[in-house]
């Protein structure tokens, strides 16, 4: 199967991220070219129609963990592999961010798989897919190809575009046993806000300083 | 506890970096230096070590990289390392993110590390990866983009930015941590540091020494290949907007900032 399988990072609350959406979009677009299906992966317990509101944006499928916990890679990885392995999953699509950087990575390294990072384009050739990922402080462009499956390629912050195209995902629960070693990091907190309750207009005066003060001690006026 | 610091030898800042066409990798001629995001990786051992919370038996420099890399792991132990490891053989050469963490992860078997720590990314390939594939491979707990450790009751309190704010994980041990370069400031090394590193025993390993799989790594062993180097395209010519009315003027530049996925 050539198909393309995302991660849908979520809120806790069903809210998706805009960058998975977008991930969710060019699967779908790039499956319909290598004649595959895009389907997602969803962990934690999302509502049945948040996970399949994942189709109006090209999902055929989506896999759901429900006892995994969403906001660390780890148990991630363990769900994402389990569910390429078992339905033959051409390649894995993340539409970057700090989790989607460490389950792709850690993706490589479990199904020995190769790697592309950074990436701002996905071009089809041939029925498998090339990547184009600048390097070099963005001063050049290389074309990156994949030599074995699956291909984990994982995107550039907004690099793909969110595009609604209408219907419904069909949500299939799995179920995944956890590798010993991702249970051993715990969320003790997960997305606090800091420094929300300082509101800059407010201010009278504004005072900018750069490292060289050290510390907020610096800012104190003699 | 034992720390390794996985640290890499790349062009230095003031190179102009390139890519050999005939061979699709890095040219690595010119001056080079120490990666300096993992300049955060060494200091944040160094404040583990010093700080006191666990003792810290020692604090290991490794590499893989070709011959000259060694200068890298003389500055890591410059800025404190006890002594370094430098993997490198010629069937390393050409190995992508895949090969290359595998074969840090086996250098990383044979010293059995309490923890593993490095920088957030290299400044020549920019990869962001291989911090978590490392931790795959070793089967440890792992986290990227660390930008505070506290070390109570024998496990890591890690505090980073994420997607959604800030994240506070615990982190038992063994583990392998990628740390931002917010964490803390590198201290610059002393002169009889410096002069000293070069005394700082430093263990050279070939593939076969740590149990490498030869046809896991190199350019064959990968699972990526470099097809074509293009440039980027070029730069669109700027568009003038003249301010008649202010707010139409914002309209107009709100827009083309969205247009282009900038706010």
């Amino acid at each position: 199967m050539a198909g393309i399988l995302v991660y849908a990072l979520h809120d806790d609350e069903g809210n998706f991220n805009k960058n998975s959406l977008g991930a969710i979009s060019e699967a779908a677009k790039l499956a319909g070219e290598i004649g595959g299906e895009a389907a997602a992966v969803v962990v934690g317990d999302i509502a049945d129609d948040a996970c399949a509101s994942l189709g109006n944006y090209g999902a055929a499928k989506v896999y759901r963990a429900k006892a995994v916990p969403e906001g660390l890679a780890q148990p991630i990885i363990d769900v994402m592999a389990k569910v390429i392995n078992e339905n033959d999953f051409g390649y894995a699509l993340f539409g970057g961010g700090l989790l989607g950087f460490e389950i792709g990575a850690g993706l490589t390294a479990r199904l020995n798989a190769g790697v592309t990072m950074e990436v701002t384009k996905v071009k089809v050739d041939g029925g498998k897919l090339i990547v184009e990922r600048p390097i070099l402080q963005d001063s050049q462009i290389a074309d990156v190809g994949y030599v074995s499956k699956p291909g984990i390629i994982i995107g550039r912050l907004n690099a793909f575009d969110v595009k609604e195209s209408g219907g419904t995902a069909e949500v299939v629960d799995v179920e995944v046993e956890l590798s010993a070693w991702s249970s051993k990091a715990k969320l003790v907190q997960r997305g606090e806000q800091r420094g929300a309750d300082v509101n800059i207009e407010d201010a009278d005066i504004l005072v900018g300083g750069g490292r060289g003060l050290g510390a907020a001690e610096g800012f104190e006026l003699c | 506890m034992k720390i390794c610091v996985l640290v890499k030898e790349v062009p230095d800042a003031a190179v102009q970096k390139r890519i050999d066409p005939n061979t699709m990798r890095m040219d690595r001629s010119g001056e080079k230096n120490l990666n300096p995001f993992d300049t955060h990786a060494i200091e944040a051992a160094m404040q583990i070590k010093e700080g006191g919370a666990i003792p810290v038996e020692e604090v290991v420099a490794v590499t893989m990289g070709p011959e000259t890399a060694f200068r890298a792991l003389h500055k890591a132990v410059a800025l404190g390392a006890d002594r370094s490891v430098h993997l490198s053989d010629a069937a390393l050469s050409g190995s992508d993110v895949c090969a290359t963490g595998y074969s840090l992860a086996k250098v990383l078997e044979a010293e059995s590390p309490d923890l593993v720590l490095l920088g957030q990314q290299s400044d020549d390939g920019e990869c962001y990866t291989i911090g978590a594939v490392v931790a795959d491979h070793l089967q440890m707990p792992s986290l990227t983009q660390v930008i505070k450790i506290d070390v109570t009751d024998g496990k890591l309190r890690c505090e980073r930015q994420a997607e959604y704010g800030y994240d506070t994980v615990e982190v038992e041990l063994p583990a392998v941590i990628s740390v931002g370069d917010a964490i803390n400031e590198p201290r610059y090394p002393s002169l009889k540091a410096i002069m000293g590193a070069k005394k700082k025993p430093l263990d050279n390993k070939a593939t076969a020494d740590v149990g490498i799989d030869a046809g896991m790594v190199g350019e064959s062993g990968s699972k990526t290949a470099v097809l074509a180097l293009n440039p980027p395209p070029p730069k669109e010519a700027g568009e003038i907007i003249e301010d008649e009315d202010t707010n139409e003027t914002v309209e107009k530049i709100v827009a083309w900032l969205d247009e282009r996925k900038l706010i």
